[in-house]
Order: C-alpha cells, then sequence, then structure tokens
C-alpha cells in the first residue's frame, strides 16, 4: 500500500507515479514483488492528425500557378506579348488575398482588410491600363467604392466577433444603416462620374427600407419582453 | 408492435440525441463507457454469443447512423458490432465507416468487458440496462448461472417491448418554453495532448464514508460531489486568472435521469441537465455556502414542472417548420452554431453520477467492479463521471489537456474532507 507523500491519496498499485502529480512511488517493503497488471492496455488508439490548413492553402496557391502560366503562354503564342493574361494574374491575387492568404500568414486583421483592398485596386489598375480608358472611371468609380466596401466589410466584422458587448439588434440597426448609407454612396460615386448633379435617386429605395427596419429594430431593442420574444422565437 | 413482429426498421434520434451527430467531427464523438470488472479473464467466443443475444433483446443498440435529406435516423442492422480489444485511451472518437456504422462497441481487456455508446443511441441509465444484460448474459453462458432476470437485467428470451424505445421527450413535453440564455461558464485550459490521448484517473472511496459525510450535511452524494468539484474549479480559477473582474462564473454541468420523475421506460436518452454554479467575483465561497448553493439550485430546478418545460424548450425547436425542412447540410451548421452557444460554453466542466449498481447475489459474485467513464466533451477538456459498486464509489475523470490540475485539486480536497482516496490512471511508462 503506498500513498503520494505530495498529495495524500492512496496510489494503486499498478501506478508507478503519482497521476496527479507526477512523484514517483517508491515503497521500500515491495520493491522484489511482480509487476502488477495496469489497469489500461499499452496500445493506444491514434486520432487523424489535424488538418493542416496552412499546408493546404500553400498547396492551392501553388496550384494556382497552373491557369496562369497556361494564360500567360497562350497570351505570349498569340498575341507575342503579354496584355490580357495580367488580368487573369490580377484575378487569382484577388482569390488569394480574400481566401488562402488568411490560412497561410497570422498578421493583425486589419492587415487583411488592406491587402484585400489593395489586391483589388491593384485589379482595377489593370484593367484600367489594358482597356486603356481614362483614369476617370478608376479614381471616381472603382477606387472609392472598393475602399467603402471594405471599410463596411471590417465593420461588420468586429461587430460579428464574440468579444463585441452591442446587443444583436443594435448590431442590425447599425448593419442596415451601413447597407443603406453605402448605397447611396455607390449612387453618388456614380452620379459623379456621369457629371450628373450628386444627389441621390434610386439608391432612396434602397435606403428608406434600411432606414425604416433599423429604427424598428431600435424600438423593439427597448421593449425588454418583445426582445426577449423575439429571442426565443428567432432560436433554433 | 406486436408480439412476433420485427423491430421497426429505421427510427427517428431522440430529441436529445439530434445535436450529437450535427457537432461529431473526425476527431470527437460524443461518447460514454460503462464497464463490469469479472473475476476472471474474459473468454471473446462466449462474449461474441452474448451480444448476439442481448441486441435480439434489445435491438435498439443495433441501428446504424444514416444521413437523410432532413435529419439523421437510425437503420436497424442485422449484423453484429465487432468484439474489440481495448485500448489504453478509452473513449478516444468513434469512426462510425470504420465500427461498420454501429453506434456502440464493445471492447474487453483481462477480466473486465467495457461497452462505448455514442450518446445517439441511449443514455447512461440506457446504457447500464445494456451492460448488465450483457454481461448476465456472458455469466450465464460460461458458468451455466441462473441470475434472475428484472428491469436493469432483462430477459434475452424475451421480445423487445416498444416503450423502450419510445422518445420520451416528445411524450412528456408541454406547452411553455423558456430562454435558454445563460452565462457562460469558466473553462479549465492546458497543454493540448498529443495525437488526442485520453487521460483517464479513477479515484475510488469507500461509498460509506461518503454518504455519512453527505448526510453529515444534509445534502445528497452528488450535492456533496459537484460543491467540492465546484471549489476545485474555483481554486484553479483564482490560481491561474490575475484579475477578480476577469474571474467567470464556475458552473458544473449535472445530468438529471428524467425517469426518476418521469413515468417512463425508455432505453434511448431521457436526460436533461442541470447547472448549479457560484461567482468567484463576488468573494470566496466556504464548502457550506457552496453545498447550499448546489442543494437548493437542484431542489429548485429539479422539480416535474420546470423539467418539463426545459423539454419543452428543446422538443419545440424540433418541430419548428422552418428547421424542419432546411436540408441537413445547412441545419448540421445552424445546430453546431447552437450548441457552441449553449452547449458545453455553459458550464465549466461536466459530473455525471449514475448512482449505484445494485446486482442479484448471483451475477454480483462474479463482478468485482463496475465503471462509468463519460467520454471527452466537445469544448470542455476535463469531466468525470461516477458509479457505486459494491460500496465502492468510483470518480471517473477523463481529460485531454496533459496537466491534470482538476483531478489534483479535487481528490486532495476530499481527502482534506476526511474520505480516503484511491487513485489509479492510464499512465504511461
Amino acid at each position: 500500500m503506498s500513498y503520494c507523500v505530495n498529495c495524500g491519496v492512496e496510489l494503486q498499485k499498478s501506478e508507478p507515479r503519482c497521476p496527479l502529480c507526477g512523484t514517483e512511488v517508491i515503497n521500500p517493503n515491495e520493491l522484489k514483488e511482480e509487476k502488477p497488471i495496469r489497469p489500461y492496455p499499452a496500445h493506444v488508439e491514434h486520432l487523424d492528425k489535424n488538418i493542416d490548413r496552412r499546408y493546404i492553402a500553400s498547396f492551392v496557391s501553388l496550384l494556382l500557378l497552373i491557369p496562369l502560366f497556361t494564360a500567360m503562354l497562350a497570351n505570349i503564342l498569340v498575341s507575342k506579348q503579354l496584355t490580357w493574361s495580367y488580368l487573369v494574374l490580377g484575378g487569382e491575387l484577388v482569390l488569394f488575398t480574400v481566401f488562402l492568404l488568411p490560412m497561410i500568414a497570422r498578421m493583425p486583421k486589419i492587415l487583411y482588410a488592406v491587402i484585400d483592398a489593395s489586391a483589388v485596386s491593384v485589379l482595377l489598375l489593370l484593367i484600367r491600363v489594358l482597356t486603356q480608358s481614362s483614369w476617370r472611371w478608376f479614381l471616381l468609380l472603382g477606387l472609392p467604392i472598393t475602399l467603402l466596401t471594405t471599410v463596411m466589410c471590417w465593420f461588420f466584422a468586429m461587430m460579428t466577433l464574440p468579444k463585441c458587448k452591442i446587443p444583436v439588434l443594435i448590431r442590425f440597426t447599425f448593419a442596415l444603416t451601413c447597407i443603406g448609407l453605402l448605397v447611396v454612396a455607390i449612387d453618388f460615386f456614380i452620379s459623379l462620374y456621369k457629371n450628373a448633379i450628386a444627389w441621390p435617386t434610386w439608391s432612396l429605395y434602397v435606403l428608406f427600407p434600411c432606414l425604416v427596419l433599423a429604427s424598428s429594430l431600435l424600438i423593439l431593442n427597448r421593449r425588454a419582453r418583445v426582445k426577449e420574444e423575439l429571442k426565443k422565437r428567432f432560436y433554433f | 408492435m406486436s408480439k412476433n413482429k420485427k423491430p421497426t426498421k429505421w427510427m427517428k434520434l431522440d430529441n436529445a440525441a439530434l445535436i450529437y451527430p450535427a457537432t461529431m467531427n473526425r476527431n470527437w464523438t460524443a461518447l460514454f463507457r460503462l464497464s463490469a470488472t469479472l473475476t476472471e479473464p474474459i473468454d471473446e467466443d462466449i462474449l461474441e454469443v452474448a451480444q448476439k443475444r442481448t441486441l435480439r433483446r434489445l435491438p435498439w443498440f443495433a441501428y446504424r447512423l444514416k444521413h437523410g435529406l432532413f435529419w439523421f435516423y437510425l437503420e436497424h442492422s442485422d449484423d453484429l458490432p465487432k468484439i474489440e480489444k481495448d485500448v489504453a485511451n478509452p473513449c478516444v472518437r468513434m469512426r462510425l465507416n470504420e465500427n461498420d456504422g454501429f453506434c456502440m462497441r464493445v471492447r474487453y481487456y483481462q477480466n473486465r468487458i467495457a461497452v462505448e455508446f455514442f450518446h445517439v443511441l441511449t443514455d447512461g441509465t440506457g446504457g447500464q440496462v445494456f451492460l448488465q444484460t450483457l454481461v448476465a448474459e456472458y455469466l450465464r453462458l460460461k458458468y451455466s448461472v441462473n441470475i434472475p432476470r428484472g428491469d436493469k437485467i432483462l430477459d434475452c428470451s424475451e421480445e423487445p417491448k416498444p416503450e423502450e424505445a419510445e422518445d420520451s421527450f416528445a411524450v412528456y413535453s408541454g406547452k411553455i418554453t423558456q430562454t435558454r440564455k445563460e452565462v457562460k461558464a469558466y473553462h479549465i485550459n492546458g497543454t493540448d495532448e498529443r495525437n488526442g490521448f485520453v487521460h483517464i484517473i479513477t479515484g475510488s472511496m469507500n461509498a460509506d464514508d461518503v454518504l455519512a459525510k453527505a448526510r453529515e450535511k444534509s445534502v445528497s452524494v452528488t450535492e456533496y460531489l459537484t460543491a467540492a468539484l465546484i471549489l476545485s474549479v474555483d481554486a484553479i480559477q483564482r490560481r491561474k486568472v490575475p484579475s477578480i473582474h476577469k474571474y467567470k462564473p464556475v458552473k458544473l454541468s449535472v445530468p438529471i435521469n428524467l425517469r426518476n420523475v418521469f413515468p417512463s421506460k425508455t432505453l434511448r436518452n431521457f436526460a436533461n441537465y442541470v447547472n448549479p454554479g457560484i461567482d468567484p467575483r463576488l468573494g470566496e465561497y466556504t464548502f457550506d455556502e457552496t453545498l447550499n448553493i448546489v442543494h437548493h439550485t437542484m431542489a429548485m430546478e429539479v422539480t416535474k414542472k420546470l423539467l418539463n418545460v426545459k423539454i419543452t424548450t428543446n422538443v419545440r425547436s424540433e418541430r419548428n417548420t422552418v428547421l424542419r425542412l432546411t436540408p441537413l447540410f445547412i441545419k448540421n451548421m445552424a445546430l453546431k452554431y447552437v450548441y457552441s452557444q449553449v452547449g458545453d460554453v455553459l458550464s465549466s466542466t461536466t459530473i455525471s453520477n449514475l448512482g449505484v449498481a445494485r446486482l442479484p447475489e448471483e451475477m454480483a459474485q462474479y463482478v468485482r467492479r463496475m465503471d462509468f467513464i463519460l467520454g471527452p466533451l466537445a469544448d470542455n477538456r476535463v469531466c468525470c463521471a461516477a458509479l457505486t459498486y459494491h460500496n465502492r464509489l468510483r470518480i471517473n475523470f477523463t481529460r485531454t489537456i496533459a496537466e491534470p490540475w482538476l483531478e489534483r485539486e479535487f481528490f486532495t480536497r476530499l481527502v482534506k474532507l476526511g474520505i480516503p482516496v484511491k487513485v489509479e490512471s492510464n499512465q504511461r511508462e
């Protein structure tokens, strides 16, 4: 009969050391005794290794090079120079930064948003250069809409974090208001691009329902009983 | 189902089982294990015959889990699960495709017969009936011993009874529901065990000692152990978390056998949970204070009316038309999300006490010991299960982190309370 000097519990004879603290068991009276049967066999059933997302993402990134090189080769063979294949490069760059980069590299979340926005801007820039169109649409339409959408996506991502303390209904209120305002902003930039008066027109059809829904949610949020009922009803 | 008719070929999952297939993954299945240690080494051939006869009496355990378009369902199989040799890490995930789709597996090692159940089939009480019937049948075949049969040890010459496969949640649900919202609890975190090794530490003690201590405080054994475990988790949080403002409530999930409250004879899942606990931000709790909280929480929540409300809430969710019409793959995602919000996250750990296993004398002379082990939980890294047999209360801790903090804290606490504890484990040499 051995006791752990550290924990005060009695140890089964099969225990070579205390399973609670790791202290080795040496009982001078039981040194010559036969090795007792262990309560469990020695064979360990191993689990599958966890999926290495980083490895898979790196592998898919390499695979992306195949369509890129194929496109470039076809481009050179046909046009004798690289032209439209830059669009494939831009498209794959966006694909890589949005889906694969978060799996490969760990960095502050804000950096992902900055990199994604930059990748989309590069794609738009490539389109502008290759189509030899004016800078106007890029500066007045492409770039501002990209930046605004990125900021909004960042805002939504922040609100879905578990740390976010804002009540759910208020979060939806913010989200709806933001969607409405983004549509108005898009309308504004399109009007600006067309040299028209920058006054929202069609976007108001989106903005008003969004604002009405958002204010309804705001009102609902003030009624504890209704809020509780909604939580219950929409629980799935 | 009338007599002489074959059992239903397929059945729906019961209400509690719905969440388990949705939340399972390639490295985790919600399992639990019951085992009986006999006086002599196990004969595999006899065990196989005993299993065949037991499954004929209890066909509900020979069902395979299948995907439907909208729900998972269970389909009966005339095949038999293979008898397996036991492993060092019990309750390691069940790969259904390797297990011929069966949701249970019978394993043996030396003198021990162990059955591991996937929770879609049954709960601890149903599992205990299966194990006891299996062991009785094994002993009858091996020693020609005549064991009296009853509710807990079934007669394998009888036909299966339909009430044993009833979804009692649906039968006993009422009209009033409540929200499941609760405050999230503190979780013990540690170093991930490589290859997913599952540590088991068993603490055994004299059941009379524990009962006497519990009687001294006018509480039940489960309440006594729950209070000791709450304070053990609390002590770990106080050591690990530097600021009192960051302390989270310490709550334990205590499964309640609903068969003790509702007159059900089902052998499928019929349990619910109560989460008694303390808020460590309010100060240090004494053992008596904690006992008081646990005792009164249990008294308040384990009532027919409140349990009925909890059952109804779950059954209503299942009957929601939108949810029913949602394709399974979307439903799985939704259920995973629900589980992440109202599952393990609400409790710091689980303590499941199956109570006392009583076997007839004819059988007890061949059964030396019985154990109950919970499989690893989805989010909580440590949990424990208790079962008393032959006046020995055995508490089995299951852990998926390297550090045995909770076990040490708990067992040394019991020793300090005057209950001698003997420990054994599956630690590697």
